[in-house]
């Protein structure tokens, strides 16, 4: 008996619009915080300080859903 | 579709400044190459960026000695970065976000290895299609 294979879908986790797994990292990335779905025009960005070994402080930005990145507030 | 990332559009030719040079010596760097900004760097580590900004808003305008003003006392700093698979739409994000219009680009390691302008976005947008 074959296993029917489900696809998940997968949807912004803001606006809800259907995201294709191909257009990862260039349409929608996942919240770097709770690691749901988040496309681009919802994304939210957040610098975080970080240190390196060839530099000193420096700030990543890091990509939040509105509800991360509001509790970041 | 042609969906080019920061590593395909950065410059890689980083042009930097250490951060015990006088400004003016910093001016006629970005004068003579025909740059906005110059990456400071600390004993060669980056440290932090000197923009045209920085030199309208901290030092024309306050009426600071060019000569006798260091580039460390009026740079911009810390510098906010991006990796180079960064996607251009993105990065594009993240420069209206964090209100930034250059981006150095690090590698995994955290070296730097380029850097992402809002020039670099404009000659991107017009080579690539508009769909990136």
């Amino acid at each position: 008996m074959k296993k029917s294979e489900k696809k998940e879908k997968i949807v912004c986790v803001d606006c809800g619009r259907e995201l294709l797994a191909e257009d990862e990292g260039y349409l929608w990335g996942k919240c770097q915080f709770c690691q749901k779905p988040v496309c681009f025009e919802c994304a939210h960005y957040r610098g975080v300080y970080k240190k390196g070994l060839y530099l000193d402080d420096y700030v990543e930005a890091l990509r939040l859903c509105k509800k991360c990145h509001v509790k970041e507030k | 579709m042609q969906r080019p990332r920061v590593m395909d559009v950065m410059t890689k030719n980083v042009l930097t400044v250490d951060e015990e040079s006088s400004v003016e010596e910093a001016c006629k760097v970005m004068g003579e190459k025909r740059v906005g900004s110059l990456i400071v760097t600390k004993e060669g580590k980056p440290v932090g960026i000197f923009t045209e900004r920085d030199l309208l808003s901290k030092i024309i305008l306050k009426d600071v000695d060019l000569k006798k003003a260091k580039v460390k006392d009026y740079m911009s700093k810390p510098l906010v970065t991006v990796k180079p698979e960064t996607s251009l739409r993105e990065a594009a994000r993240i420069m209206a976000q964090l209100r930034v219009r250059r981006l150095p680009v690090l590698s995994d390691e955290g070296k730097l290895v380029g850097i992402f302008t809002s020039s670099d976005l404009s000659a991107a947008l017009a080579k690539y299609t508009l769909s990136f």
